[in-house]
């Protein structure tokens, strides 16, 4: 969830009102954003800074102009502005090359003019530049935004991708034109744009935007030219013509990022909500776009279809009033539908149910009257789960304590630890690619290990240590839908100064009682193949019917003991429970 | 012993008192053998008293003895010295004196009386003096008589330094007869036997009073882990709302089932192997369901189901990754998809506890797996409401009752809610649960009818159980490092400790549970008439309410105290208190504190009526203590005492915790107040 800091006064000024912390904090609530936390600007302590928590989806909030905005338009004092792309006579030109498209196939461009840009307003436009680039954009890689002064350019401009030896600008903020190989290597020790390089950084050619006098814009998504960069020059303020561009290698949300700059910033351009079209021309398809859309796209709701869904039972008019003050400007059509303008700042809404969650907001969550729903259902436990609960209540009244261990752990924990052979272990685990430590290396297929660390762990503990655990392994499986299945088991350690086979083994047949399989049903045939055990005493439960072994038991190897650290003898019970329910 | 024993109540039959020490020197006996007679004169009842003492004992060194009888040792190298100057050589003066000489010489020559001198080339000792006064006997004389306190603290100081005495602490004790003093004691037996049940013999017999203030054995038992009784606790509730369990023993999950079929874009955040860890064995799923994907393509491409979508280029391949489960949601949407794939659509309420993963960074409150609880409804018609009123009905369960929902983001449902819960540690509203409505571009591909809503919600199974039981550090809780001790001690799971007895039945009136034929007039004159039945119900039991509330204090404490002082170090023992709070509560409340007032009073005065006898706090606190015959004593027996339930854990003040969306931030609430709708006056 992202977080915006904003300065409080400025908020407040920008609503045209003043709230207690408390009260401010309700109305966020209400409007379904969250007042975080409150501090005191790192530079300046005497501005306190409201930090409050976005929804993901919602970018148009991003910024002190959107917030401010939309709680105006929420609480009524404004309405919401209707945004619109002007057609030049002549129209800034942006032509794509075909060599685009294998490394960054699209660009969307826009132009807001007469912008009166103050420290402040700077300020908005890098950090929504920042919050879009690391949320939407995920951090450059689907979208990476350019804005610059339009006056020290000349249009038409080329998107094209080059090969880095031919690519050679100042970038922004530097004091000497380097080649673009030579600025990759560069950045190497940049801690910002050093997170950025891999994007390109393969690519035979690099994405590259320039004028019609071959003046470097922006070198997307790595870094902006220096020549265009948007510079107060140390004025209180100036008014500028800005040309915003992004490129990217998604176009929806491409669309997204440029509408929601343009109709954040519009507002302080010369014709405020007012952007300037522009085109973009592939040349690969001879496509043309004209950009920015800012489009605002008409949906029906219906009434009766609403109220079912919140719970409520608004009029039409009510609704439609709710809309209109959750930014979607409404009308009531007739008795029972209403027409929403969705304007290009509510990327968020893709499906009526979007809306409908609107009118509930507007409403209030907490106005909504509860009522149990009259569900007519009969429940049913998972068997599997019934029969584990059961088994772990009477486990547990034989004496031995419930431990919950991970069922993620390293191969080394099923292999070398319990002294079975990699070789043999390794192909039937269920293995994590990307894990960030050693232990969530693989799923377990087995539980001992866990509860070996556990005793490892609580040595200070008297003895005897009786622990077990029901849970499920995982077992690659290639008769699977996704290759792998869950199979639920138990197991036991007896930990003291003398091994306890006996005791292990009298669990085993309690179990065994518990689960009615009669005396003389089940057997235990000496092992000494399983190495985790102590040569003659490991043995493997078998049960009559049953095909193979249910599990094994026995005395666990010294060397088992040592890997875990443990100073006592130590015999351990473990059985495939699916197989005797 | 017995002898002793007989010779201490001779002594007291006598002397009234007398402190141990002193006795033990009148009878000539061993300090330690009185110290055992009074023990066990102690533990046959009231027969005396004794109050435990400490004082230094001083005792002679066998040096120190050997002074008291021989003189020290420069009194004996002075009696060595022969009168007169011609003295005598001190090799011969060592002879004489042996072990004495050494430090006898140069302690006597320091007392001045005798020196040595040089006589034709040979030293010779000679007295100073003809007679002198040995101090040190005199003074050791005096301790070995038992009078170390006639001497001052330096000297002892010194005597001490020269090890001719040791100081050791005693414990003593000051004796007096008791009310039940006698000097016929009976011979009391520790235990029944067999034999004297078979006999009769108990009849005749005495035994020796317990010692109720020791500890009980204890004893060899099995435990269960808490975090897995808080699951069983949860189940139960689940079922009891008649919720349905899901088959989620399914830990690795195809990305189809885990994302797409719920609607998550393929470009979301939550698939990045940076959140969510994805398989390298088996990398991918061996099937998905062909026409169903195609229909949750045509969902997230916007191509079908009247949505725009997430844009174009879905990709067949980021279907069929494998990845550990980040929700068991992703059972849930295979839950719906079979639910929508049988011709008719039959309601069903469904739930979930079980681990899912993420690729976290660990921390105090974070683990890389953990329990999520969900909870699904599918039924026509369902609204926000429904969903409201399910999560108001499951938390109070948990014990948490002041709720507040906030609108909130989830790629899979829409409207959505996050649930906050106001904790009093905190004194702040946190997060406790993840709640909405799927999405129809999620129902619709699985072909759930139009008209079928589906509400669910979630949160972790971890928070609210580290929060029930003050654990810090999800280690201590989860994983191999768990604290055994912790899980020993760790009490049953009652989650809503404040329950009703309800013996009326009240328990089942469920104000969120309409009548079925709901309108909206009749709510509002429901809690008009509710408001005069709370009347009714207060005034009721109001005469008992006072009294008793006067009275004690201690027992009951009144509802304004709760609040303030200890609602923030124990919430969950302060629930139902509220000044407003539903009758229900404060009758039964009064109901319990009524019953256990009677039982105290008709210990003490069975002739008295019921609770209304009017006790001191005093007296209440001394009751349990003073109905028995036999005063504890000290003394450690083997006894048996109730080993009282350790008492639960204070919720800390917990971090907050933001582990996306199915996390909780939990804590203990009071019960909102709200007007209790009653059912025979609607419809």
């Amino acid at each position: 969830m992202p977080t915006v800091n904003v300065p409080r006064d400025l908020l407040f000024e920008r609503l045209n009102r003043k709230f207690t912390e408390e009260e401010f904090d309700h109305l966020c609530f209400q409007f379904g954003v969250e007042l975080d936390e409150v501090s005191a600007d790192e530079k300046d302590p005497t501005i306190t800074i409201y930090k409050i928590d976005i929804p993901a989806n919602r970018y148009d909030l991003l910024c002190v102009e959107g917030i401010s905005r939309a709680l105006s338009i929420f609480l009524g004092d404004i309405k919401p502005p209707i945004y619109k792309a002007i057609q030049p006579t002549s129209m800034v030109q942006t032509i794509v090359k075909p060599s685009t498209q294998s490394v960054r196939p699209f660009i969307v461009t826009g132009i807001l003019r007469g912008v009166r840009v103050t420290k402040n307003i700077y300020n908005s436009i890098i950090d929504l530049q920042e919050k879009l680039h690391h949320n939407i954009c995920r951090k450059r890689t689907f979208v990476a935004i350019g804005v610059h002064d339009l006056s020290k350019l000349t249009p038409p401009f080329t998107y094209s991708a080059d090969p880095p030896t031919s690519i050679t600008f100042k970038p922004l903020n530097q004091t000497k034109e380097f080649r673009a190989d030579e600025l990759m290597e560069f950045y190497q020790s940049d801690n910002h744009l050093k997170h950025y390089l891999h994007i390109i950084k393969d690519s035979p050619v690099y994405p590259i935007i320039r004028d019609s006098t071959g003046t470097v814009l922006s070198m997307p998504p790595i870094i902006n030219g220096d020549w265009t960069k948007v510079d107060l020059e140390g004025k209180p303020e100036k008014i500028m013509d800005l040309f915003f561009e992004a490129t990217a290698t998604d176009i929806t949300k491409a669309n997204i990022v440029l509408d929601t700059l343009i109709t954040m910033l519009s507002e302080h351009s010369a014709s405020k909500f007012e952007a300037e079209a522009t085109e973009v021309f592939y040349e690969h398809s001879g496509e043309t776009v004209l950009l920015p859309s800012l489009t605002t796209r008409t949906q029906l709701i219906d009434v009766k279809e609403t109220n079912s869904v919140v719970g409520v039972n608004l009029k039409a008019e009510e609704m439609s009033t709710s809309l209109t003050r959750m930014g979607l400007k409404s009308s009531v059509k007739n008795k029972g539908s209403i027409s929403v303008d969705i304007p290009p700042t509510r990327h968020d809404v893709i499906h009526v149910c979007d809306i409908v969650e609107d009118v509930a907001i507007a409403y209030g969550y907490d106005n909504i009257v509860a009522e149990l729903p009259r569900t007519p259902t009969v429940a049913r436990q998972f068997p599997l789960n019934k029969v584990t609960d059961l088994l772990r209540e009477n486990v547990a009244q034989s004496g031995f304590t419930e431990a919950l261990t991970f069922s993620l752990c390293s191969v080394e924990d099923e292999c070398e630890k319990i002294r079975q052979k990699r070789i043999e272990v390794e192909p039937t685990l269920a293995k994590i690619s990307n894990p960030k430590t050693l232990e969530f290396q693989t799923c377990r297929k087995t539980l001992i290990p866990g509860l070996l660390k556990t005793i490892q762990a609580n040595k200070k503990m008297p003895l005897p240590l009786k622990l077990f655990e029901i849970s499920d392994v995982v077992l690659v499986d290639e008769k699977e839908e996704v290759g792998a299945r869950n199979e639920r088991h138990l197991a036991a350690v007896a930990y003291n100064k003398l091994p306890g086979f006996e005791i292990i083994h009298g669990l085993l047949d309690r179990i065994m009682a518990l689960l009615e399989v009669g005396e003389g049903n089940y057997w235990l045939e000496a092992c000494d193949g399983n190495p985790t055990f102590f040569e003659g005493r490991g043995a493997l439960i078998k049960v009559k019917g049953k095909e193979g072994a249910i599990g094994s038991l026995g005395v666990l190897h010294p060397e088992v003991c040592e890997k875990f650290e443990l100073i006592n003898p130590c015999s351990a019970l473990e059985i495939n429970l699916e197989r005797i329910l | 012993m017995a002898q002793v024993t007989d010779q201490v109540l001779q002594y007291l039959n006598e002397h009234s008192k007398v402190d141990t020490l002193q006795l033990a020197r009148s009878l000539n006996v061993d300090h330690q053998k009185v110290i055992g007679a009074v023990k066990s004169l102690q533990s046959l009842g009231d027969i005396i008293e004794a109050d435990q003492n400490a004082r230094t004992k001083i005792e002679l060194t066998a040096e120190g003895k050997s002074f008291v009888e021989n003189g020290s040792h420069e009194a004996i190298v002075f009696a060595a010295v022969p009168t007169g100057v011609g003295g005598i050589t001190q090799p011969d003066l060592m002879k004489a004196t042996g072990g004495a000489g050494k430090i006898g010489m140069s302690k006597a020559i320091q007392n001045g009386w005798i020196q040595i001198v040089k006589m034709e080339g040979v030293s010779k000792v000679i007295r100073n003096c003809e007679t002198i006064e040995d101090n040190v006997q005199a003074k050791l004389k005096e301790i070995a008589q038992g009078n170390a306190e006639t001497l001052d603290t330096a000297t002892l100081a010194d005597l001490k330094k020269r090890k001719l005495l040791i100081q050791t602490p005693v414990i003593f004790y000051n004796i007096s007869r008791g009310k039940g003093f006698t000097v016929q004691i009976v011979k009391l037996e520790t235990e029944l036997t067999p034999e004297m049940l078979a006999s009769g013999e108990w009849k005749q017999k005495k035994f020796k009073p317990y010692n109720f203030q020791a500890l009980g054995a204890p004893l060899n038992s099995g435990h269960l882990h808490p975090l897995l009784k808080v699951r069983s606790e949860f189940r139960s509730i689940l079922l009891e709302m008649g919720f349905s369990e899901m088959p989620t023993n399914r830990f690795v999950e195809s990305s189809f089932w885990n994302f797409d079929a719920l609607y998550v874009p393929q470009k979301h955040p939550a698939r990045d192997a940076q959140d969510t860890f994805f398989m390298s064995q088996p990398e991918k799923c061996n099937s998905v369901p062909k026409e169903f994907m195609e229909r949750v393509k045509a969902a997230h491409t916007g191509t079908d189901f009247e949505t725009l979508g997430y844009g174009p280029g879905w990709k067949v391949e980021e279907s069929y990754k494998n990845c550990m489960r980040t929700h068991t949601t992703a059972v849930s949407a295979r839950m719906l998809h079979a639910i929508g794939s049988k011709g008719e659509f039959k309601p069903a309420k469904l739930f979930s506890i079980d681990r899912v993963y993420r690729n976290e960074t660990l921390d105090a409150t974070h683990l890389a797996e953990f329990h999520q609880v969900e909870g699904v409804v599918a039924d026509y018609n369902l609204n926000l409401g429904n969903l409201i009123a399910i999560m108001k009905e499951f938390f109070s369960r948990l014990g948490i009752s002041k709720l507040r929902f906030k609108p909130a983001y989830n790629p899979y449902t829409e409207p959505s809610m996050e649930v906050f819960s106001y904790h009093e540690g905190l004194k702040k509203w946190v997060e406790v649960g993840n709640s909405g409505m799927f999405r129809p571009e999620m129902l619709l591909p699985m072909g759930i009818p139009k008209d079928v809503r589906v509400i669910a919600w979630g949160l972790s199974l971890e928070r609210p159980t580290m929060i029930r039981y003050g654990i810090d550090n999800i280690r201590d809780l989860v994983g191999p490092r768990v604290d055994l001790q912790m899980v020993y001690n760790n009490p049953i799971c009652r989650l809503d400790k404040n329950f009703e007895i309800g013996s009326d039945g009240s328990y089942l009136d469920n104000p969120l549970m309409k009548s079925p034929k709901r309108e909206r007039a009749v709510q509002q004159q429901t809690s008009a008439s509710s408001k005069s039945r709370n009347r009714r119900r207060k005034k009721k039991s109001s005469a008992a309410n006072k009294e008793q509330e006067g009275a004690l204090p201690q027992q009951t404490p009144s509802n304004k105290a709760t609040n303030n002082v200890l609602s923030s170090s124990n919430p969950s023992e302060t629930q139902p208190q509220k000044d407003n709070d539903k009758p229900q509560k404060k009758k039964s409340n009064e109901k319990q504190d009524k019953k256990k007032v009677g039982n105290e009073a008709n210990s003490k005065a069975p002739d008295k009526k019921g609770g209304e006898v009017k006790l001191t706090p005093n007296q209440v606190e001394s009751g349990a203590g003073s109905s028995q015959a036999v005063r504890p004593s000290s003394q450690p027996m083997t006894t048996a005492t109730a080993n009282p339930l350790p008492s639960p854990t204070t919720p800390g003040a917990s971090s907050a915790s933001t582990q996306t969306s199915t996390t909780t931030k939990s804590s203990k609430k009071k019960k909102k107040s709200k007007p209790s709708q009653q059912k025979e006056t609607q419809g």
